[in-house]
Formats: structure tokens, sequence, C-alpha cells
């Protein structure tokens, strides 16, 4: 399980990634499946300038910081070529009748796509934006990305 | 469901410790603020006291745990948003009616039906139409009259029943409530939840009122606010770890 701002990869065999009830933040999912690697970010806001320090200590609380670290897990991990992950996105909602005064969801969306875009990556799936809260997995095992959302069922991304 | 019954849903509900009730009373008369809330006696008293209140509430989906966080989540985000966005001296007041402000849920969560015996919200339909159709009232109706009978200040009984409707509090109490308001949505957003209703209230119009869209709102303090919101609520949850607070 993944709180805020938290970052983890994986290769265990039957374990899972989860980020819960996503709001606003933005699960940014990453697999291997070559390697039977995932990874994933629990990111809260768009970007690290705010507070340098936390960006340092916590790096997965920003997409600007985070996306950067999680690829170095990755590598750390044996991944070496960028290309032989797959990337999705979910979250990034906004509240419901709200205006663009208070949507960080779609600045974390942009942010971290930003960040994937600098690093020569774009994600493959998105399942971003409206006004529901998501819970997001994937499984080791097979590398799926699934969606819960309350009253809304599950799907896969 | 008759006010009658909303009355005797009340009644059963567990009563807090007359202590908790002093302590968020005089917490809403206090005008303290320079502390930081984890510095400040009369926050941490009044967490403590009412952390071991807040239990599972089935209706809700939602654990003891979670329920405690997403009221202190409130708590800390209504307080700050009265005291650095709106400039409020009375703050505190704020945070109290956050700590408590779903309360209301208390009274409905036994007699909401299961999310597999219910039709889902209709599309433009808030939890509150939601809950109305259920049992007649909405959770903050329900706190209000939980809260009348605590014998909490009608300043907090008015906050507690306008958090999802600020515009319709009384004049004076109106920013007060946007902050309540605001807290709420905040905590909602990062996840600080009732699982069962996340998200599913609009944003008042009234936010726009009070609240101007720049550069600086959007790249610095939103995300700061946001950002502290986070570190306090850890911050504060710290203090009851001792007695069964639960993870951020």
């Amino acid at each position: 399980m993944l709180g805020l701002g938290e970052l983890a990869i994986s290769r265990e065999p039957g374990s899972i990634l989860k980020a819960m009830a996503l709001g606003s933040c933005v699960a940014v999912v990453a697999v291997a499946p070559r390697y039977r690697a995932v990874g994933m970010i629990h990111v809260v806001l768009p970007d690290s300038k705010i507070d340098a320090e936390k960006g340092t200590i916590q790096p997965g609380y920003f997409a600007d910081t985070g996306i950067p670290a999680l690829l170095a897990q990755f590598r750390s991990a044996g991944v070496l070529n960028m290309r032989d992950l797959v990337i999705k996105l979910a979250g990034g909602a906004k509240v419901m009748a709200g205006n663009a005064t208070f949507d960080i969801g779609k600045r974390n969306i942009l942010a971290c796509r930003k960040a994937l875009w600098q690093n020569k990556m774009a994600p493959l799936g998105e399942d971003v934006g409206s006004n529901f809260s998501r819970t997001v997995w994937v499984a080791v095992d097979t590398g799926r990305v699934f969606v819960d959302s309350p009253g809304k069922g599950r799907w896969e991304l | 469901m008759s006010k009658e019954l909303l009355f005797k849903m009340c009644q059963e509900v567990k009563q807090p410790p007359i202590r908790a009730c002093e302590l968020v009373i005089q917490l809403a008369r206090s005008q303290d603020m320079d502390k930081a809330f984890s510095k400040n006696p009369l926050i941490l008293d009044a967490v403590r006291a009412w952390q071991p209140w807040f239990e599972k509430l089935t209706g809700y989906e939602c654990d003891g745990p979670t329920a405690w966080l997403h009221h202190l989540g409130a708590a800390v985000g209504a307080g700050l948003v009265a005291s650095r966005i709106l400039g409020l001296p009375n703050a505190p007041l704020a945070f109290a009616a956050g700590l408590l402000h779903d309360v209301g849920k208390y009274a409905l969560s036994e007699n909401l039906p299961k999310s597999n015996q219910s039709q889902p919200i209709s599309e433009g339909k808030t939890f509150l139409d939601w809950e109305k159709a259920q049992v007649n009232y909405s959770h903050p109706e329900a706190g209000a009259m939980l809260a009348k009978e605590w014998g909490l200040s009608d300043d907090l009984v008015m906050l507690i029943q306008h958090h999802h409707q600020p515009t319709e509090a009384p004049l004076e109490l109106r920013p007060l409530a946007l902050a309540v308001h605001l807290g709420d949505i905040f905590a909602m957003m990062t996840g600080i939840d009732t699982p069962r209703d996340n998200m599913a209230y609009p944003l008042d119009p009234i936010a726009d009122q009070y609240i101007k869209r720049d550069a600086r709102w959007e790249m610095v303090v939103y995300p700061k606010l946001l950002l502290d919101i986070d570190s306090d609520l850890r911050r504060l949850n710290g203090v009851c770890e001792g007695q069964g607070g639960t993870r951020v």
C-alpha cells in the first residue's frame, strides 16, 4: 500500500502495489513485463519547487522528482532500457462543480506527462480527471493494472 | 423518516465524554492560532479527547481509524484556510467545526442501504440528495441535531449544518463555513475520506467570492496549503498514536 508521496517497485511474485482513494493525486504505474517488475508512485503535487527539501526526502510526493526517482529505482533493479517500461496514469480528479481554482488534479496529470516526456516516455494508458475517487493497483504476477471506484465498480486500465 | 425518528437515531449515537465537549467549546471560543496546531495545548487536548470516540461508519463503508483521519484532516484544513487564506481571527472555531463536521453520519449510518442493495447516485446528484432519498435527512442536518444535543455552541451547530453549503450559513458565519467546507473537500481530494461518499459533493460557488485565482495562488499558495495540511495532519495524528491513532 502506497501512502501519500510514497514510491515503490516490486519483483516479488504474488505481491501487489496499491494506491488508495486517489482524488486529485495521481498514481504513476510502471510495468516492465520482461523483468516481471512493477512500480508505482502516489504523486500528491506537481512541482517540488514549493518545498525542495521535501522533494529530496520524499521524491514521490511531487511529479517532477517522483518520476526520475522511479526510473532510477528500475535502473537499480536492472531495467536499464526505459523502452521496456509500460507507463499508465490514473487519478487527477477534480471536485464536483469545481473550477480551475482548485483543480490541482489537472496540474498533477500535466506535470506527470511533462516529467515522462523529459525522459522520452509517454503513458500508454490513462484513466484521469472527472470527479470521482479511484483506487489503483497492479500485480507483479500479471502486470495488469486495475481501477476501483466506489459505486462504479472495477475496470482494467 | 420523521423528525422524531431522526431524533431517536441521534439519541442512539454514543455520547462523547463531557470533557471532550467542553474542550471543543473552549477551542471554538479561543482566538489563539499563533502556534502551530501540534504545539497548541488546547488543540492537542481536544484531539486526544475526541480520537477514541470515532468508530466505524458501516453505512459509509468506513472503518473507525479512517473516519477519525477524515475528521482530523478536515479540521486541519479548515483551520489553515481560516487563518492563512481567509485571515479570520476565529480560526480555532473552524478547526473545532472541522473536527466534528461529519458526526451526523453516525446517526444515519446504520439506516443507509448497503451498496449492493441501493441504486447508485444519479448523474448530477450529490450524496446529500442520495441520503435524503434514503432517510429523508442529510448528515449535516443530523450533525446539527447531535451538536445541539451535546450542548455545543450555536456557532458550532451552524457550521456543522452548513459545511456542504456555506452559502446558506448566516452571513456572519459564511467565511468560517467556507473554511470548513474547503477543509472537508481538501481532505477528500487527498484521499483522506469516508470511502462511499468521497468526492460526491459539489464545491460551493461562494468559494469564488473569497478566493481569487492568480498565478501565485496556483503555483505557490494552493499547493503549499495542501502540503501543510498533510504535514500538520501527520503531526497531530502522531500525538494520538499512543491511544490508537492510525497510520496516515
